[in-house]
C-alpha cells in the first residue's frame, strides 16, 4: 500500500517535472523567437515558402494519384485494349466492336458486367428556345452498374431503361431548365428525336477519367445499331469490364483474344488485354504494345521537387542556426553546468525548430488558401484544401514533424555537444567546426537551384523550338467547324455564299481537323514494293481547294481539281514518298482496299499530330462525302468579329439545327503543348522559389559571416582597403561555393535534361552556352545578394568595429 | 606635419551629447615623437582617430602636410591614409586567418605594390622587428610581444610619414612593452613622426613631448628633450 502510494507520488513528481520542463522549453523557444527577430523572420520566411510549395505540389500530386478512386468498383474495372501488330510496329488502341461487350458478359462468368460506350460524341439538344451542343456518351444499359456516379435526381436502376431517355449532369440540367425540376422534361436531340430526362447526376469530378455532360442508352431497335451489333470488324467503341474479385486477368485476356479471332477470322493482328482502372490516368502511354508510363513521370518528378524545396528551406534553418551558434554557446554552457544533460538540450533545440516549423506551417496554410485559385487556373484543376478531411491534418502533421526534425536535427545535435568549460572560458570558437558542413549544405542548395534553373530554361527552349517548327500549313486565320448532314447537302451553296461575303478567302472540307489524325492504316500496295515493307500510313480525305485553303505547299504534281475523275486520284506527303522509297511518284498506281489510285501530287509534310514527332507518311484521297470538318481561310484584312458574324449568318441559313461553333486552328495547335506548358510553368515557379529560398539563406549566412569578420573588415579598412575590395573579399567566399555547385550541377543537369529530351523525336540539343548563362546568372545573383548584405559593413566607419574590441 | 586649430567633435546619442574635442589646438612637427596622456574619456582616442583620418571633425581645421583635410570625403581620406599613416593598436588587430607575412603584406596590397617588391619589403621589415623566423605562423601562435612587433612591422611596411600608436604596450608585460617602445624610438630616430596615446608615464618618457588632455582640451605640454 505504502509502496503503491510512493509510486504514485513518484509518478506525480515526474509528471510535474516533465510539465515544467516542457513549459520551460516553450518559454525559451518563444523568447528566442522574438529576441532574434532577423533570424526568426529569415527562417520562417524560407520555411513558409518551402511548405507552401510542398502543400501545393502535394495537392496536385494527390489529385493525380486519386484519379477514378471514387469509383466503388475501382479495383475491378478494366478497359479492354488491343495491340495491333503491324509486323514490327505494334500500336495500341481502345477501339472495340459493338457486340463484343454483351458477348463477353454472356460467355465468361468471371465478368460481372461488360459495358460498351461510344467515344466522346456531341449532340445538339434543344428545349424551348435553348439550343446547346453537349458532349456525352451513348452507353450500354449496365453503365451505371459498373461506374458509380452520384445521383441527384432519379436512380441508376431506371435511368436508362427507355432507349429515348437521357441522363444529364447537374450543370447540363441547369443550362436547360434553370432551377426547374428536369425529371420527365423532354429534350429534342439533333432536331429529330425526343429524349426524356430520367435522372440527374453530379458533374463527374475533375479527377475522373470518364467525363460527360449527358448519358444516353443505345437504341438497339435503331437499324444502324442493329447492323453494328452484327459487325465484328469495324471497331470504334469502348468496352469496360467489371470482373469478379480475384479473377485471373492474364487468362481472361487470352480467352478474349481467342473469342475475337473466332468471331472475326480476318483480323489476324489484334491481341486484347485488360487495362486496369488504376493505370488509366498515370500510365496511359504505350510503345510497341508495352505500357511505358505517362503522367506518372511528372507526378514522381514533382513529388521529388516538393521534398527538395522543403529540404532547401530546412537547410537554411540548419545553416543559420549553426552560424549563430556562438550566441547560443553560452546558454548551452550555463545550462550544462546547471545540470542539463545532452538529451534535454537536444530536446530543447528540437522544440525551437518545431515551433518555427509550426508557425511557418500556419502561414503556409493561409497562403495556400490565397494562392489556390491562381494555382488551379495554372494547372487547370479544382484543387482545394478540405480541412474536414483527415488526410489534410495528417499531412500537415507530417510536414511539421518532417520540417522540424530535419531542420532541427543538425543544430540540435551540434549545439548540445558543446563543451561547457571551453564555452564559458571563452576559448571555444563556436561556429568554426560547423563551417565545412555548412559549406557543403550551401553547395547542395545551389546544385539544386542550378539544376532547376537549367531545367526551366531547357523546357522553355524545347517548347519554343517546337512551336517555331515549320508546321507545313498556315494556322493563322484558319477556322474549323464540324460538318453535318445539312452542311454536306448544301455545301456548294454554303461555299458560294461564304465567298460572296468577302470575309473568306477559300473553303475546304476535310476528313479530320488539320490538328488531328483520325485515320491510320497499312500503306497501299504498289509495283516494286519491297516484300518486307511494313508501313503504317495516316489517311486524309478532302475536296477541292485543299492546299490553297490550308496553305500547304505542293512539291510535285497538282492539287485535286475537284473533278469527278479525282476520285481515283491520290496524293502523298513527302514523308510517304521517302518511306516508300518512290523515285518518281507522280503517275504511280497505288492499290488500297478494293480500288486502284493514281498518284497525282506530292504535298509537303504537315504536322497534324504531335509536333514533337516526325511527320508520318500520309495518303490523301479526293472524297468529299467522307469528310467531317469544314475549314475556312479568313480574309486577313477583314475585322475578325465582323467576319465571324457574316460566316455565322451563312451557316445559320443552311445548317439551322446546329449551333454555330468553330475552332481556331492556331488555338487547337496550342493545345498540343498542354503538358509541356504545364511542366514549363511549374518548373518556372518552383525553380524561382527554390532560388529565392537559397538567396534568403545566402543573405542570412552572409550577414553572419560579416558579423564574425567585422573586426577584420575594420582592420582592412584602416590599412587602406576600399569598399569594393571588402565586397569582393566577402563575396569570394560565397562565389567559390557557387562555383563548386555549378561544376557539380552542370553534368547532372545535362544528363537529366538530355534524358527528358530523349522522349521527343523533334528536339533541341543542349548548348554549352546555356550553362555558361546559368552559371553567370547564379554568380551574379550571389554577388548581388552578398554585396547588399556586406555593403553596410563595408561602408561603416572602421573605428566603430575596432572600438568594440 | 600636423597642425590642428580649434577642432571640435561631438558625439550624439538619443539621450546624451558628449563633447569629445572642445576647440582643441595642437601641432606636431616632422620627426617628432609625441605622447598624448589623460584620463579615460578625455578625448585621446577621438583625437587619434581624427589624426588617423578615420573620423572627421565637426568643426575646426586640420592641416596634414600643409593640406586642409578636415572636410575630405571618405575616399580621399582613405587614399591619404594608406600612403602616409601607419597604425599600432593596443589589441594588435592582426587578422587571425592570415599568417604573419600576409598580415604585414596587406597594406602593400592596398597601395598596389607589385608582388616581388612586396616580398622584398615585407622580409626587410620582418627582419627589422626580428620576427622573420615566424613569418609563416598565425597570430594566435605568437606571444603578445611578438604579435605587437608584427603589428608595428605592418604599420611601417609602407614607409609612412606618421605612425599613430594607441596604447601600444597596454596588453604587454613590461619586458615586451619596453621592446616595443625601443622599436618605436628606433623608427622615430630614422625619421618617422610618431603620435602615441598612453596611460603609462614610463612609456611617455620615450617621447619628446607629452600633451596632457582633459575634457577635450589640452591642459599642459611637457617638453622632455
Amino acid at each position: 500500500m505504502i509502496q503503491k502510494n510512493k509510486n504514485q507520488v513518484n509518478h506525480f513528481i515526474i509528471q510535474i517535472i516533465v510539465q515544467t520542463m516542457i513549459k520551460n522549453y516553450l518559454k525559451i523557444a518563444w523568447r528566442n523567437l522574438f529576441r532574434n527577430k532577423g533570424f526568426s523572420i529569415t527562417n520562417i520566411l524560407g520555411l513558409t515558402i518551402g511548405i507552401t510549395c510542398t502543400i501545393l505540389i502535394f495537392l496536385w500530386v494527390r489529385d493525380e494519384r486519386t484519379y477514378d478512386k471514387f469509383q466503388k468498383n475501382y479495383d475491378n474495372i478494366y478497359q479492354l485494349m488491343a495491340n495491333r501488330d503491324f509486323k514490327n510496329n505494334i500500336m495500341t488502341d481502345p477501339n472495340m466492336v459493338l457486340p463484343l461487350a454483351s458477348t463477353l458478359e454472356k460467355t465468361y462468368p468471371q465478368i460481372k458486367n461488360a459495358v460498351v460506350t461510344t467515344q466522346d460524341e456531341w449532340d445538339v439538344f434543344s428545349y424551348q428556345d435553348k439550343k446547346i451542343k453537349k458532349t456525352g456518351l451513348t452507353v450500354g444499359g449496365n453503365f451505371f452498374d459498373v461506374f458509380s456516379w452520384k445521383f441527384i435526381k432519379g436512380n441508376a436502376a431506371t435511368a436508362l431503361s427507355d432507349p429515348f431517355s437521357v441522363v444529364l449532369t447537374e450543370s447540363s440540367a441547369k443550362a436547360f431548365f434553370g432551377d426547374d425540376d428536369p425529371i420527365n422534361k423532354v429534350l429534342k436531340m439533333n432536331n429529330t428525336t425526343s429524349m426524356k430526362v430520367t435522372s440527374v447526376v453530379a458533374d463527374p469530378p475533375g479527377n475522373s477519367s470518364i467525363q460527360f455532360e449527358f448519358i444516353k442508352p443505345f437504341n438497339y431497335s435503331d437499324p444502324t445499331v442493329k447492323n453494328d451489333m452484327n459487325e465484328w470488324l469495324n471497331s470504334s467503341w469502348r468496352v469496360y469490364l467489371q470482373v469478379a474479385p480475384g479473377t485471373n486477368m492474364a487468362e481472361l485476356d487470352k480467352n478474349i483474344t481467342a473469342l475475337k479471332i473466332q468471331r472475326s477470322p480476318d483480323d489476324k493482328i489484334s491481341t486484347y488485354f485488360s487495362f486496369p482502372m488504376s493505370r488509366w490516368r498515370l500510365y496511359s502511354d504505350f510503345k510497341d504494345g508495352k505500357n511505358t508510363g505517362g503522367m506518372i513521370e511528372y507526378v514522381r518528378l514533382f513529388t521529388i521537387i516538393a521534398i527538395i524545396i522543403l529540404l532547401i528551406a530546412c537547410v537554411n534553418f540548419m545553416n543559420l542556426s549553426t552560424a549563430r551558434s556562438e550566441k547560443r554557446a553560452k546558454e548551452v554552457g550555463v545550462r550544462k553546468t546547471l545540470g542539463s544533460d545532452k538529451k534535454q538540450l537536444t530536446l530543447q533545440f528540437f522544440f525551437e525548430s518545431m515551433m518555427i516549423a509550426f508557425i511557418a506551417f500556419i502561414f503556409s496554410v493561409g497562403i495556400v488558401f490565397l494562392l489556390l485559385p491562381a494555382f488551379n487556373s495554372l494547372v487547370d484543376k479544382h484543387l482545394f484544401l478540405d480541412i474536414a478531411q483527415p488526410y489534410v491534418w495528417i499531412g500537415g502533421l507530417v510536414i511539421i514533424l518532417f520540417t522540424g526534425v530535419v531542420a532541427g536535427s543538425y543544430p540540435a545535435l551540434y549545439l548540445s555537444s558543446f563543451n561547457p568549460i571551453k564555452v564559458l572560458k571563452g576559448t571555444f570558437l563556436a561556429g568554426k567546426q560547423a563551417v565545412l558542413p555548412r559549406r557543403i549544405l550551401v553547395v547542395a542548395q545551389f546544385v539544386i537551384s542550378i539544376l532547376l534553373i537549367s531545367a526551366t530554361i531547357i523546357v522553355y527552349q524545347q517548347i519554343q523550338h517546337v512551336k517555331k517548327r515549320d508546321m507545313g500549313y498556315n494556322a493563322d486565320n484558319l477556322i474549323m467547324l464540324d460538318s453535318s448532314p445539312d452542311i454536306q447537302k448544301n455545301y456548294t451553296a454554303i461555299k458560294d455564299e461564304l465567298q460572296k461575303t468577302g470575309m473568306v478567302n477559300s473553303v475546304v472540307r476535310t476528313f479530320s481537323p488539320i490538328t488531328d489524325i483520325w485515320w491510320k492504316s497499312p500503306a497501299p500496295h504498289w509495283d516494286g514494293e519491297p516484300a518486307d515493307a511494313k508501313i503504317i500510313v495516316t489517311g486524309f480525305a478532302t475536296d477541292g481547294d485543299f492546299t490553297k485553303t490550308l496553305g500547304i505547299k505542293m512539291l510535285q504534281g497538282k492539287d485535286f481539281s475537284a473533278m469527278p475523275s479525282d476520285s481515283s486520284a491520290m496524293m502523298l506527303n513527302k514523308a510517304a514518298v521517302e518511306v516508300m522509297g518512290l523515285k518518281t511518284p507522280i503517275g504511280m498506281q497505288m492499290r488500297y482496299g478494293p480500288k486502284t489510285y493514281t498518284v497525282t501530287g506530292v504535298t509537303d509534310n504537315v504536322v497534324m499530330e504531335s509536333p514533337f514527332k516526325p511527320v508520318q507518311p500520309m495518303i490523301i484521297f479526293y472524297d468529299p462525302n467522307n469528310t467531317n470538318m469544314v475549314c475556312l481561310r479568313l480574309n486577313n484584312t477583314a475585322p475578325l468579329q465582323k467576319a465571324l458574324k457574316s460566316i455565322e449568318a451563312v451557316f445559320k441559313t443552311y445548317n439551322p439545327s446546329i449551333p454555330f461553333e468553330y475552332k481556331f486552328a492556331d488555338k487547337e495547335f496550342e493545345k498540343k503543348f498542354i503538358t509541356e506548358e504545364l511542366i514549363s510553368k511549374l518548373t518556372n515557379i518552383f525553380a524561382g522559389l527554390a532560388i529565392f529560398i537559397c538567396c534568403i539563406g545566402l543573405a542570412g549566412l552572409a550577414s553572419f559571416t560579416i558579423e564574425k569578420r567585422i573586426r577584420e573588415i575594420g582592420i582592412r579598412k584602416v590599412l587602406g582597403s576600399s569598399v569594393q575590395q571588402i565586397l569582393l573579399l566577402i563575396s569570394t567566399e560565397f562565389l567559390k561555393l557557387v562555383f563548386i555547385a555549378f561544376v557539380i550541377a552542370m553534368p547532372l543537369a545535362w544528363w537529366a535534361m538530355n534524358n527528358w529530351l530523349e522522349k521527343y523525336e523533334y528536339r533541341i540539343h543542349i548548348s554549352v552556352w546555356l550553362f555558361a548563362l546559368v552559371g553567370f546568372l547564379v554568380l551574379l545573383l550571389t554577388l548581388v545578394v552578398v554585396s547588399l548584405n556586406t555593403l553596410r559593413a563595408a561602408t561603416a566607419n572602421p573605428v566603430k568595429s575596432l572600438r568594440t574590441e | 606635419m600636423i597642425k590642428i586649430t580649434e577642432l571640435e567633435k561631438v558625439y550624439r546619442t538619443e539621450e546624451v551629447e558628449t563633447i569629445a574635442l572642445n576647440k582643441l589646438t595642437m601641432e606636431v612637427k616632422d620627426g617628432e615623437f609625441v605622447a598624448v596622456m589623460g584620463p579615460s574619456g578625455c578625448g585621446k582616442s577621438t583625437l587619434l582617430n581624427i589624426l588617423g583620418l578615420l573620423d572627421d571633425p565637426d568643426n575646426g581645421s586640420f592641416m596634414f602636410n600643409n593640406i586642409e583635410v578636415a572636410h575630405f570625403n571618405e575616399r580621399k581620406r582613405a587614399d591619404l591614409r594608406k600612403h602616409n599613416i601607419g597604425f599600432v593598436f593596443q589589441s594588435f588587430n592582426l587578422i587571425d586567418e592570415l599568417t604573419v607575412f600576409e598580415n604585414v603584406e596587406l597594406p602593400l596590397i592596398y597601395t598596389g605594390v607589385k608582388a616581388a617588391e612586396r616580398k622584398k619589403r615585407v622580409e626587410e621589415v620582418l627582419d627589422k622587428v626580428q620576427i622573420m623566423h615566424r613569418r609563416n605562423h598565425y597570430p594566435q601562435q605568437l606571444s603578445g610581444g611578438q604579435q605587437q612587433r608584427v603589428a608595428v612591422a605592418r604599420a611601417v611596411v609602407n614607409h609612412p610619414k606618421l605612425i599613430l600608436a594607441d596604447e601600444p604596450t597596454g596588453n604587454l608585460d613590461s619586458h615586451n612593452g619596453n621592446e616595443v617602445m625601443e622599436l618605436l624610438t628606433e623608427l622615430n630616430e630614422q625619421g618617422t613622426t610618431i603620435v602615441m596615446v598612453t596611460h603609462s608615464e614610463h612609456d611617455a618618457r620615450y617621447s619628446h613631448r607629452i600633451i596632457r588632455m582633459l575634457d577635450g582640451q589640452t591642459v599642459t605640454e611637457n617638453v622632455l628633450v
